[in-house]
């Protein structure tokens, strides 16, 4: 199943197995299983089972430090003083729905009139409904950024903050 | 002094239970790390700006079916009370609705969006939870978010319908007639 260089690597510790794998140009070996060069077997030695969990250990943090800790980074950077950095996008977003809302629907009342024989002379953009849906919508926009915000420092949608000082990491 | 040399001879079982922690973590490498990853990457594309399009199409879609069915109803009850389609009444009744819909859709999209954008960040906080074997929230799913939004898109249309003169004459309440107020005020 596994080729003689596969079992050697296993042999190996992580640290070493990894350098091990780079030199022979296997940086690339399993790369999307992080513990594929773990070895499974405490071999002997005074202290042999020790090593071994010190070897899990050791991978489990550097599993971390490559797949989640730039996660945290992330979030953490999306932070800012006011909200987070997605509020340009979701403004974008949402004078784009508001506005394409607005010619849809004065479109569907121009085709519902010419069915009657009729001119639509009604300029929906221009309405205080329309014009104050969308300042309300950006209004609203803000105030769920700001409150993401909190949420992603201390609430439910992650809470970095804690968990980052309750797991030392 | 000299000494019988080293510690304790190191139990068998804790070589044994070492060696079944590195098979079940190379398993979880094999199995679950990519099905992780794939999940990380899903989460991470939430934020690109077109990601949400379609979530917010369709809430747009549906609140424009529930304005829809309010202006069929309006227009039948206008016929039947004999108003004259060219009149202003009936023409300021239907912008007003039609002004009330773009307004709903709007908000409705936009609503979706910033959802959309929520669970994004709610994903990666699952990640993060993952990665230090805690707990995951619940997360909620396309459906339940739409669902979410369209509640509050049929509230606000049972709003704006209240205040259409012709459909509170179906209602039989007239109490539109009886304010003699055209189109839904306030537009």
């Amino acid at each position: 199943m596994y080729s003689p260089m596969d079992n050697y690597i296993q042999m190996l510790g992580g640290d070493s197995a990894d350098a091990v794998s780079q030199f022979y140009g296997m940086g690339s070996y399993n790369s999307s299983n992080p513990y594929a060069n773990i070895r499974t077997n405490a071999g002997y030695g005074d202290n042999a089972g020790d090593g071994l969990y010190a070897d899990l250990i050791r991978a489990q943090t550097r599993d971390y430090n490559q797949r989640f800790a730039p996660i945290e980074n992330f979030l953490a950077g999306q932070i800012t003083a006011t909200g987070t950095k997605s509020l340009g996008d979701d403004l974008a977003r949402t004078r784009s729905s508001s506005l394409g809302a607005v010619a849809n629907a004065q479109g569907q009342q121009g085709r519902s009139m010419g069915r009657m024989g009729l001119t639509n002379t009604s300029n929906i953009a221009n309405s205080t409904t329309a014009v104050g849906g969308l300042v309300g919508g950006l209004n609203d926009t803000r105030l769920r950024d700001t409150d993401r915000r909190t949420s992603i420092l201390s609430g439910s949608m992650s809470g970095i903050s804690q968990k980052a000082r309750g797991t030392g990491q | 002094m000299g000494g019988g040399g080293g510690g304790p001879e190191e139990l068998e079982s804790k070589k044994a239970l070492a060696e079944q922690s590195a098979n079940a973590l190379r398993r979880y490498g094999q199995t679950f790390v990519p099905l992780e990853n794939m999940f990380i990457e899903d989460t991470k594309r939430m934020f690109d700006y077109d990601a949400s399009e379609n979530a917010m199409a369709m809430a747009q879609n549906q609140t424009s079916s529930l304005y829809e069915q309010g202006l069929g109803d309006m227009q039948s009850a206008q016929f039947n009370m004999g108003l004259d389609p060219t009149s202003g009444r009936v023409k300021k009744e239907s912008s007003a609705l039609r002004e009330a819909q773009a307004r709903g859709m709007g908000l409705a999209g936009a609503g979706a969006g910033i959802d959309y954008t929520d669970a994004a960040y709610q994903g990666l906080g699952n990640v993060i939870n993952m990665g230090q074997g805690l707990q995951t929230n619940a997360m909620d799913g396309n459906i339940n978010r739409l669902q979410a939004g369209l509640d509050r898109s049929g509230a606000q249309a049972k709003s704006d319908f209240a205040r259409s003169s012709s459909l509170q004459s179906i209602a039989g309440t007239g109490a539109g007639m009886a304010y003699g107020s055209y189109g839904l005020g306030g537009g």
